[in-house]
């Protein structure tokens, strides 16, 4: 028994070594710049509008994604149930999450209002106004 | 990239469970406490990854992982030493991960701590005196305070303390009027620990502050008067305290008093000497023989055992959690946390050259713990704190890489 | 603004971090390839004992096989037991958890403790492979050319006198006996260290026999004597007028008691140890010859020997155009020194003719198992005189015991060759009393030399050692 936990003393130093070779390799490629960590990424389908003029079309969500009836929000509906600053889409954590801005006719998520912010899932759909998009990721 | 993780995580399971199976078997039949507390260590290395996981996908979990490979080998090293001391060890551990999780989920952003740090100067302060006033003398330093059975030493804390207030004030520092105003608390806490005879911290926080001074100022001037100052001070407790003085003579030759008060030095250097290239094995040599060997010399043990190349290996691993937390500081959101980070790190860094360098007798011996392998609560529980206010700041800085 | 010298300062200090960290592991490469060596062998190193403890010390034993040493199991720990422990005591050395090694214990630790040092590989494999299944590793034996029952009469006839005796084997160099007084025992060491090694103990740590330093007195004529054999033809014949005392300027040598030998030949003169005579043929022989012939005896050499730490002997007068001193030293007193292995060595030479060997004192080594590891094979140390020369100074050595100065050492059935000395020492009149010899004259056996300190002269006390013991040996 003693020699063989002589010779596994061997063994353990090989393995630790192994093991600081990974890291190395790991940080070195961390530090070449080979971004292998991607970001996820989400993107909202138009699946219903007033006017089918967007029907289809994706929106990707990098970060954040305001949306609104301004002019100054990342997706713009001309739609009078829309509010001028009426939602907001981030991701955290490689979660999406949307957050009403205290819009009139508030935000629906699979049909129901939400109070302020609610994390979605792929394929969860979203009414705001008269639009209505579904969530790809 | 996270499959890579799980790998290598799995790689250190292999190992850490390998090393108590030796421990199982070095008597000569199979024991099953050492494997039963190897798979406890393990299940709380991976629980602890889980909930990182779980809740911040996204945060640099190297940190951890380098950082709970380096507990193994203290917990391998300690179980192997003293079973007692090794069954305390792993409850502090555990303690520690629970509290790296609360900081990263309950802690709020770093940045929110810089307009306290008035605060963390004068607590700093207070603690540190505390066992000046309280304290008494363990191992010929008064640096510890007794609560009940429990012993801690205050300078664990204080530290990270003065980490954050030297955060806030560097990047205030124009002139030398304001080196020497915002260095009053630092001078202060070293002057305190030459007091406390614990010469190991005063060196530990003289290297922090230095790094710290010299990344948030750019200015070399600065560290250059640093180390005059610092000379002429060692100088000067050289000649006036003689527990320094002591010190230094025991440095320049250990074997003229081997037996007498070169004794915890020379049976170190045997120590590691007798360990050679691949070591004796674990449990293979008599590392139990130097004295404080769980706490102080606990590298020594390490390279009796596990060889140069074991020891080697360790220090590797320090210098890649050094490199992460760096990295931290480099992908860091605003100066603030960036210089928290480098304060850690250099805190780390420097507090491993000490010991280590003091073991080895490349430096002179002063008696400071090995971050995450010496036996102790408060040292371990401050090292978690640490890489979770790290993690903390790894996980805001990659909000919005 | 500042972001960017930060970030350019971190990764300087990234940089300065792993400078250190490869200082640190540097130092810790040059530890282990320079420093360590020496670390390890520390005294102070626990280790060294504790990996001992493993194994069961290997025993030390005399020529006919008779344990010397031996160690065994009392409950947990090993306990060394020292048969006669006294007698061998500088011989084998002791063996303390405190003090360390000495003696065999120490020269022969690696045999003693088993390690595989003098095996070939398989055999050491195997024996690895014996000892896992036995579970219990011991030491191999040593086995010394002593004889247990002579060394134990040398020790017994040295009494209470302090002083040593040598024995030993002219053809071979192994040493049948060696002993020096007063002894200490080996078991007692941690307990009685201090006063052993206080002085007026008579320092029984010293060993006498090889560490000693005395003058030789007459025993040095030995070499005066084949000096002037070698270089000057005739000189047997020369008949030489003794009157007791030598003037040499303002220096006068005296003859023991002044006594005046008259007119007397070589031979007579050596027999009755005449100082006058051989005090005037170191004049004539000169400094330079006369070192030369010291020389080739190993005066002034350094002998190494592989079981023993010779102590030096030396041959060497300040001032080598002073008559008076080199008349002193051709007689053994000035400047001269030596200890008592090495005058049994010059005896030896002369009885082996001319060739002297090299003494030792292992025999040979066995591993538990009975296996002979390592086996000590006779060697000659140096060819030092002709065989012509030395059959003459063996008569002249067997006139010393039959009708000279030796007389006292005579036996009827065997023929001793001898030497007698007295060492006069400085600032008072007590003399060192000194005894060389081989036996039998024909085909010596033994060579000898006996010291004992304040033994008076030569003739008496060391002449009446040397007679018990060539009884002892030839018996």
């Amino acid at each position: 028994m003693k020699e063989i936990a002589m010779i596994l003393r061997f063994v353990v130093i090989a393995l630790i070594y192994l093991v600081i070779f990974r890291i190395i390799k790991i940080m070195y490629m961390d530090l070449k710049g080979v971004r292998v960590k991607k970001l996820k990424e989400f993107a909202l389908e138009v699946k219903g509008a007033p006017k089918d003029a967007n029907l289809g079309s994706l929106y990707l969500i990098h970060k954040v994604m305001t949306i609104g009836r301004n002019p100054d929000n990342d997706i713009v509906i001309k739609d009078p149930y829309v509010s001028g600053n009426h939602a907001r889409f981030y991701v955290k954590n490689d979660k999406l999450f949307v957050e009403d801005l205290n819009s009139t006719n508030g935000t629906f998520v699979n049909g129901k209002r939400i109070s302020k912010v609610e994390k979605l899932q792929e394929g969860d759909i979203i009414e705001i106004g008269r639009v209505s998009f579904k969530v790809l990721e | 990239m996270e499959k890579l993780e799980k790998s290598i995580l799995k790689n250190i399971y292999f190992i850490v469970m390998l090393l108590f199976l030796i421990l199982s078997l070095y008597r000569g039949s199979f024991e099953i406490v050492p494997f039963v507390y190897g798979t406890l260590s393990v299940i709380l290395i991976a629980y602890g990854y889980f909930v990182i996981k779980k809740y911040y996908p996204r945060v640099d979990k190297y940190l951890y992982i380098i950082s709970v490979f380096i507990v193994e080998f203290g917990l391998v090293m300690l179980y192997r030493l003293d079973f007692q001391r090794a069954l305390k060890q792993l409850i502090w551990f555990a303690i520690g991960i629970m509290l790296f999780i609360f900081i990263l989920i309950l802690f709020p952003d770093i940045k929110r701590l810089q307009k306290y740090s008035m605060f963390f100067a004068i607590f700093n302060l207070v603690l540190l005196t505390m066992p000046l006033l309280l304290g008494r003398e363990i191992k010929g330093s008064k640096n510890w305070i007794q609560v009940g059975s429990l012993s801690f030493q205050p300078s664990e804390l204080a530290k990270i303390f003065m980490i954050f207030y030297l955060s806030d004030v560097i990047r205030k520092i124009k002139d030398y009027k304001d080196v020497l105003k915002y260095s009053i608390p630092i001078v202060l806490s070293i002057a305190i620990f030459v007091l406390e005879k614990d010469l190991g911290s005063a060196l530990m926080f003289f290297g922090m502050f230095m790094a710290m001074l010299y990344v948030g100022t750019s200015r070399l001037r600065y560290i250059l008067s640093g180390l005059v100052l610092f000379v002429l001070g060692g100088f000067f407790s050289y000649v006036v305290f003689d527990h320094v003085k002591r010190r230094i003579n025991i440095w320049l030759n250990p074997w003229k008093d081997k037996y007498g008060a070169g004794y915890q030095i020379c049976q170190s250097l045997i120590a590691i000497a007798s360990g050679g290239l691949f070591g004796t094995g674990l449990a293979g040599g008599h590392p139990e023989v130097i004295p404080e060997v769980h706490t102080d010399f606990i590298f020594s043990a390490i390279a009796e055992e596990f060889g140069l190349l074991g020891a080697i290996a360790l220090l590797i691993l320090y210098l890649l959690l050094i490199y992460r937390m760096l990295r931290t500081a480099l992908y860091a959101k605003e100066d603030y946390s960036r210089l928290v980070a480098v304060g850690i790190a250099s805190m780390f860094a420097f507090q491993v050259f000490v010991i280590v360098g003091g073991v080895t007798k490349m430096i002179p011996l002063t008696g400071i713990t090995l971050p995450f392998v010496s036996y102790g609560g408060s040292s371990m529980i401050i090292n978690f704190l640490a890489i979770g206010i790290l993690q903390k700041i790894s996980e805001v800085g990659n909000e919005d890489a | 603004m500042h972001d960017e010298k930060l970030i350019k300062n971190i990764k300087a200090l990234i940089i300065f971090f792993t400078l250190i960290f490869l200082t640190i592991i540097g130092y810790l490469i040059y530890f282990n390839l320079y420093l360590s060596e020496n670390i390890v062998k520390d005294p102070s190193n626990p280790r060294i004992r504790l990996s001992e403890e493993d194994v069961i010390r290997g025993s030390i034993m005399d020529r006919n096989g008779k344990t010397i040493a031996f160690s065994k199991k009392v409950k947990n720990n090993q306990v060394r037991i020292y048969n006669d422990g006294e007698v061998f005591a500088h011989v084998v050395g002791y063996n303390s958890p405190v003090y360390g090694k000495t003696g065999i214990e120490l020269l022969y630790n690696d045999a003693l403790q088993g390690n595989t040092f003098y095996y070939n590989i398989l055999g050491s494999i195997f024996r690895k492979f014996v000892q896992t299944i036995e579970g219990e590793k011991r030491g191999s034996d040593v086995i010394l050319t002593l004889d247990y029952e002579l060394q134990k009469k040398a020790y017994r006839l040295l009494k209470d006198n302090k002083g040593a005796l040598v024995v030993l084997n002219p053809k071979t160099g192994e040493i049948l006996a060696l002993v020096s007084k007063p002894s200490f025992d080996p078991e007692k060491v941690d307990k009685n260290f201090k006063v052993y090694k206080n002085d007026e103990m008579g320092n029984p740590f010293l060993n006498r026999a090889i560490q000693g330093y005395y003058p030789p007195g007459s025993t040095f004529k030995i070499v005066t004597l084949s000096a002037a054999l070698e270089n000057f033809n005739g000189i047997e014949n020369k008949s030489f007028l003794c009157t007791g005392k030598l003037k040499i300027g303002d220096y006068i040598l005296k003859d023991f008691n002044s006594e005046a030998h008259g007119r007397i030949n070589l031979k007579k003169a050596f027999s009755k140890s005449c100082n006058f005579t051989f005090g005037s043929l170191g004049i004539e022989l000169g400094y330079n010859n006369l070192l030369k012939e010291a020389e080739k005896f190993m005066f002034n050499k350094e002998i190494n020997l592989e079981d023993l730490k010779l102590g030096k002997c030396q041959f060497n007068i300040e001032d080598k155009e002073n008559k008076a001193l080199l008349a002193q030293a051709a007689i053994g007193q000035h400047g001269v020194a030596t200890n008592p292995l090495h005058m049994a060595l010059v005896a030896a030479t002369i009885a082996n003719d001319g060739i002297m060997m090299k003494p030792y004192l292992v025999k040979e080594i066995k591993d538990e198992y009975g296996v002979v590891l390592y086996e000590k094979e006779p060697e000659i140390l140096k060819r030092v005189i002709d065989k012509e020369i030395a059959k003459k100074v063996k008569e002249y050595m067997k006139d010393v015991v039959d009708k000279g100065t030796g007389v006292r050492a005579k036996l009827y059935n065997v023929d001793i060759a001898g030497k007698t000395g007295t060492a006069q020492l400085p600032n008072t009149d007590k003399t060192h009393a000194w005894f060389v010899g081989f036996a039998p004259l024909k085909d010596p056996k033994i060579a000898f030399a006996i010291i004992v300190e304040e033994g008076g002269t030569g003739g008496k006390k060391a002449a009446e050692i040397a007679k018990e013991i060539v009884k002892e040996c030839l018996k």
